[in-house]
């Protein structure tokens, strides 16, 4: 880990809001090939601060989608779960989120330990079983490049939600695994709640063109409720 | 007066507040409102009424009156009854010529006579001409406050919030309605618009002991206050009601659109004036007015009082008068039969006068007509004022208690009715909401007695939790209206030959001004209300619609029983525009790039939602950096920033048909790492989009499509394959690829040091021809195409990398002095080329035979989208033409959408223009008359000065006509 604000330029993989980052001056680390923001103040400062209200840069994740005929059906025949129902999502067991968002149209995000490789294997299954001419077997969507990635958390984040987005988020309408793909600050999302242990948490996905738009208006949302920045090592903490 | 304590519920009495009154210095408490604050100064004069300037004090002391509107800083009408002081707030009286004391526009009334009710319908329109002169006098009449135009608005915002059970009151049966509500489990949501919970129990006189209201008031707020389930806003104002339970809730500085599952409406009751000569002058007012600034404020309202009743509340105004040190010289009871309540005959043993069947006809001004001396009483048969019998009485103060209505503007919003019932003589509710689960409790719902109204709120709060699906297994009592209390006295109007007797206080109408308006024939009621403009006032009808439905029904001889209100529509009371515009989100999209742009100081502009560079330097060298830019690509190499540009995914076994069937070229043998021009039309056979199809495998093509385009583009294909269900997927991947333009002579160069997997010499890589390869390690599609003209390759990586992209090339570019490029220097490229911008060029009209694109159409397909409708085009003579066009360089540069004229006829106009640094002359595209299209013709062009000069078509390209450059 390092203080070194020019690590995110020395590596080819740059997250949407890494900009944003750097003005906060925090400690990086590198995972798949991004510089990563590990963490902002000291580690229990930041656990206070994300039981509280968070937000946490998270383009690092590696996450793919699946869309087109066949796709559930292709999925379920590789033994990768899917879930149900639409507008929910699954942990698999090494706690990948596997987002249903439309009939055949699934979003995978790796964990937050990024221990897994499941974004890859799915997508070298795929490969071969397209390449060989099997039908309906879905399209791979580039979400990791479509989409930006945050993290947000604590028990304040539906009030902050609430200023920015018009559907219910409340705890009790929006229970954990529901997904949202709604408007954000007049912008499309997805919001994905997936809590972390004892801590609300939410995936919100919003177009990577947007994405310092997206950031900014979180932040001037969070600042109410006195929302910090916090660092990766914190999440990855909550999770365990 | 300043009251003692325990008087003045709102007030911190350690801290004072100075304020500015006038141009005077005032001192009030925190939690004083502005009225209050001058009341305990004993300033009764806080503004002058709409039409005749009268004098106008504290009404209601609630807000629903125009007769306390003032100016406070930069905001006009202002409601000093609610609007809290502040240290150096600075308040002035508006609609005033003068002073507030000495305004002569009180001058009006005299010629009152000459101002009957709708004389503005009359008026000002003859002789000829006229109208001019009045115009500028009722300008300077009309209107209240001064609208500041330069006032910096301060921050608000929205929020949207949900609940189980929205309840709109905190009075006793708001409270008791949430609380049952929420004890059944429902999440509740509470709104009120004062700073303190309890309504009337702050305030108002149930008990002739209030010890009891005391002890339920507070047993009532500390239940609420502390129910987990109970969310509460106060000082918050319901300001609308609309489908499906949609609330909007205006805070301080924030707007809440509040969705609920049920709504109880707890929104009480208004009190209704007595309509007497010279009931609007300073020192009149509604009973509750008194009591809420006895109770609320701390304030005696005056010193010897008279009250006009109509029912038992008159009388605990009268002992809430005593207890506070103000003579009340008599009780004038219209009713003339003995009730005997608690609080009459508390009255009489308080030793007070009564009588019975009686009414005050007319309130005597002081000298100044500032305020009230005397109210004369006179002897009531039936509804008519019998004046042989007369009394006079003393007094600086008369409250009134007549009745009330239901504050019921909220439930009519969706659609609620309300009809008159004559038994009580009030407004009662008819109908519910349309669409949405509601009840309505408290007196709102015509419930006054205390017990009645808690009984009747815990009973609307366990309605609406099993609505909102929470089942309580045991139902509160069902609440016994058996309408015993009647509060409304059935005829509070009482005309005075003098006239002066308000029924509607907003806009000075008087009852003759009401039967007149019947009397020329407006006797419906939505016809008098406009003639008359009775209840569309600031109050909206709140004093006024109950006696003006009364006068109407007498004056039209139609009963009143089922008669009903006009429409009510938001806002209930006023809204801030800036609340409704809230905090101004602005999506905006930025490349990957974005940042290195602002670093090489480009100058950005917008395309669509994006930003993108125009230019990059100085401003003040606009020119000298396009065409440095510009020459840059030309002669050496550029790199420009493409990311915005549309990219869309087609991909599967119909792929190529599909394109065949959205876009006018073909694409079925089209070769494998080959792209070739897309053209989309539509079905009225005008162009819509334009980019370039790379076919990367057999079934699989990366679309571009246009920045503003791409998202009509990515609808229109998944309309249409809806329709025809072909075997595709489409995706919209614009944000997901970053791209650049490596264009210029020495593109080749600069790009070969960066890849090894991707064989760039012009035999392997040839125009028009794609790749997917690696450039610095980074996954890229590379096409080679020529928009700007010279040998260029568009690279798409994704998107993360898309910064380290331009790092790479623009570091191997630098030893051949590599330029960035803006937006300016492209369509300054490309025009030279000749080549459109859709949009640009074309308008929504355009036809690709207008737009010389007939190379783009497949003659041979038999479907594509718009193709009907371009061989019917094609079948008739053009119109219009798009050209090419010089002028010499020392020429004026057209502006675009400059007109081609003939003679005195528009006949074209121009859609480009530019003056190029590499032909030395001025270049441009026109649209002109066929018979103006051939090369070496010449058409005059209006410039913007009204300058006409003559320019001369040439063929396009201008630049590299055998397309050398792009290919080599």
């Amino acid at each position: 880990m390092n203080k070194t604000k020019n690590l995110p330029e020395e590596l080819i993989h740059r997250s949407f809001v890494y900009h944003k980052l750097i003005t906060l001056n925090p400690n990086w680390s590198e995972k798949n090939g991004y510089a990563i923001a590990s963490s902002f103040k000291e580690p229990e400062v930041e656990i206070s601060a994300a039981q509280q209200l968070a937000l946490c840069d998270l383009n690092h994740l590696q996450r793919l989608g699946i869309k087109g005929l066949g796709t559930c059906k292709w999925l379920e025949s590789r033994n990768i779960i899917v879930p149900t129902k639409l507008n929910y999502a699954e942990n698999n067991s090494d706690n990948c989120v596997i987002a249903r968002l439309g009939n055949d149209e699934i979003l995978f995000i790796d964990s937050l330990h990024y221990n897994t490789n499941l974004t890859n294997t799915i997508e070298q299954l795929w490969l071969n079983d397209a390449t060989q001419g099997k039908k309906f077997c879905g399209y791979i969507t580039p979400r990791q490049n479509s989409h930006a990635c945050f993290g947000i958390t604590g028990k304040d984040a539906y009030k902050m939600f609430s200023k920015l987005c018009s559907i219910d988020l409340r705890e009790k309408s929006f229970t954990n695994h529901n997904i949202a793909q709604t408007l954000l600050a007049h912008i499309s999302v997805i919001i994905i709640r997936h809590d972390l242990k004892n801590v609300n948490h939410y995936f919100l996905l919003c177009e990577s063109a947007s994405a310092e738009y997206c950031w900014d208006c979180l932040l001037d949302a969070m600042h109410e409720f006195n929302g910090e920045v916090i660092g990766t090592d914190t999440l990855k903490t909550l999770s365990m | 007066m300043r009251l003692s304590e325990p008087k003045g519920l709102y007030l911190n009495r350690n801290k004072s507040i100075a304020f500015k009154f006038e141009g005077k210095t005032f001192q009030g408490f925190q939690g004083d409102t502005i009225s209050s604050a001058l009341a305990a100064n004993n300033i009764r004069l806080i503004s002058r009424s709409f039409k005749y300037h009268r004098p106008r004090g504290i009404f209601t002391m609630a807000g629903l009156d125009s007769n306390t509107l003032v100016q406070v800083g930069n905001e006009p009408n202002v409601r000093a009854d609610t609007y809290p002081i502040q240290h150096d707030l600075n308040v002035k009286a508006q609609n005033v010529f003068g002073s507030l004391e000495n305004d002569w526009g009180r001058l009006i009334e005299l010629f009152a006579r000459f101002l009957p009710v709708g004389f503005y319908y009359k008026a000002f329109y003859k002789p000829k001409g006229i109208w001019r002169y009045w115009d500028a006098l009722i300008r300077k009449l009309a209107g209240l406050g001064k609208v500041v135009v330069d006032a910096k608005p301060y921050a608000s915002d929205k929020a949207f919030q949900f609940c189980d059970v929205a309840v709109i009151g905190g009075g006793p049966a708001g409270i008791a309605a949430a609380i049952q509500a929420a004890n059944s489990g429902a999440e509740v949501i509470l709104i009120d618009e004062n700073p303190i919970l309890g309504g009337s129990l702050n305030y108002a006189r149930f008990d002739v002991n209030n010890e009891r209201i005391k002890s339920i008031r507070d047993s009532l707020i500390n239940e609420v206050t502390n129910h987990r389930l109970i969310h509460i806003y106060t000082n918050a104002i319901c300001t609308g009601w609309f489908e499906e339970n949609l609330l909007c809730i205006m805070c301080k500085k924030r707007m809440i659109k509040l969705r609920a599952h049920v709504v109880i409406a707890a929104t009480g009751s208004i009190e209704q004036p007595a309509i007497f000569r010279n009931n609007d002058l300073p020192g009149v007012m509604m009973g509750s007015a008194a009591q809420r600034l006895i109770h609320l404020f701390g304030v005696a309202p005056g010193k010897t009082a008279v009250v006009l009743t109509g029912n038992d509340d008159g009388y605990g105004v009268v002992l809430d008068l005593l207890d506070s040190g103000i003579d009340v010289n008599a009780v004038i009871d219209m009713r003339d039969t003995t009730i005997n309540s608690p609080l009459e005959i508390a009255t009489k043993n308080r030793k007070v006068r009564i009588l019975k069947g009686y009414t005050i006809y007319e309130a005597i001004p002081d000298s100044g007509k500032k305020g009230i001396t005397h109210a004369v009483i006179h002897k009531l048969s039936g509804n008519n004022v019998d004046t042989s019998v007369s009394h006079t009485f003393e007094c600086d103060l008369i409250c009134m208690s007549t009745g009330y209505v239901p504050a019921a503007q909220l439930l009519c919003h969706s659609g609620g009715h309300l009809e008159y019932d004559e038994v009580e003589a009030s407004l009662k509710i008819k109908q519910f909401p349309n669409n949405c689960l509601s009840f309505a409790t408290g007196s709102l719902n015509s419930v006054f007695d205390i017990d009645e109204v808690l009984a009747d709120g815990k009973y609307a709060g366990w309605l609406a939790s099993k609505n909102a699906g929470f089942n309580y297994s045991e139902p509160p009592k069902k609440p016994n209206h058996n309408g015993n209390i009647f509060q409304n006295y059935s005829w509070p109007i009482f005309p005075h030959p003098k006239g002066k007797e308000f029924i509607d206080f907003d806009e000075d109408i008087q009852v003759k001004d009401i039967i007149r308006t019947i009397e020329e024939g407006y006797d419906d009621l939505e016809l008098e209300k406009r003639y008359s403009t009775v209840v569309m006032g600031p109050s909206q009808g709140k004093l006024s619609a109950l006696n003006n439905l009364r006068l109407l029904a007498k004056e039209t001889k139609r009963p009143l029983k089922g008669i009903s209100l006009t429409t009510q529509r938001p806002p209930y009371s006023p809204e801030h525009i800036q609340h409704l515009a809230g905090k101004s989100y602005q999506p905006v999209k930025y490349s990957v790039m974005h940042h290195r742009h602002l670093s090489l100081n480009a100058q950005m502009m917008p395309a669509g939602l994006w930003k993108r560079p125009a230019y990059y330097g100085d401003p003040k060298s606009k020119i000298d950096n396009i065409e440095r830019e510009n020459l840059a690509v030309r002669n050496n190499v550029g790199l420009i920033d493409v990311s915005p540009l549309g990219k869309l995914e087609i991909r599967g076994s119909d792929a190529a048909e599909f394109l065949n069937r959205m876009y006018t070229f073909a694409y079925a043998k089209q070769a494998i790492h080959r792209s070739r021009y897309v053209l989309m039309t539509d079905i009225t056979g005008a162009i819509i989009d334009d980019g370039v199809a790379c076919r990367l495998d057999e079934h699989h093509f990366y679309v571009t499509a246009t920045t503003s385009g791409v998202d009509g583009v990515y609808r229109n294909m998944l309309r249409w394959n809806a329709e025809w269900n072909l075997n595709v997927d489409i995706s919209n991947v614009t944000s997901a690829y970053a791209a650049v333009n490596l264009a210029g002579p020495n593109s080749r160069d600069v790009l070969y040091e960066l890849t090894d997997d991707i064989e760039l010499s012009a035999q392997q890589f040839s125009y028009m021809e794609v790749r997917e390869g690696h450039i610095s390690n980074i996954p890229a599609r590379v096409l080679r195409v020529g928009f700007v003209g010279e040998l260029g390759y568009e690279i798409h990586v994704p998107a993360d990398q898309g910064e380290a992209l331009w790092d790479k090339l623009m570091n191997s570019g630098n030893k051949f002095e590599i330029q960035a490029f803006g937006v300016e220097a492209q369509r300054l490229l490309r025009l030279e080329k000749g080549h459109i911008i859709v949009g640009q060029d074309t308008d929504v009209l355009t036809n690709p035979y207008e737009a010389n694109m007939e190379w783009a159409i497949a003659q041979k397909k038999i479907f594509y989208m718009g193709k009907r409708s371009i061989d019917i085009l094609n079948s008739r003579p053009l119109n219009r033409k798009l050209v090419g066009f010089t002028l010499p360089s020392s020429f004026p540069i057209p502006e675009e959408c400059n007109l081609v004229i003939e003679g005195n006829n528009i006949t074209g106009r121009i859609t480009s223009a530019s003056r190029s640094p590499t032909l030395k002359k001025i270049i441009g595209l026109a649209f002109v008359p066929p018979n103006k299209a051939d090369i070496g013709k010449r058409f005059n062009i209006k410039l913007s000065s009204g300058e006409i000069i003559q320019a001369t078509v040439c063929a396009t390209p201008f630049y590299d006509p055998n397309n050398a450059r792009q290919e080599m």
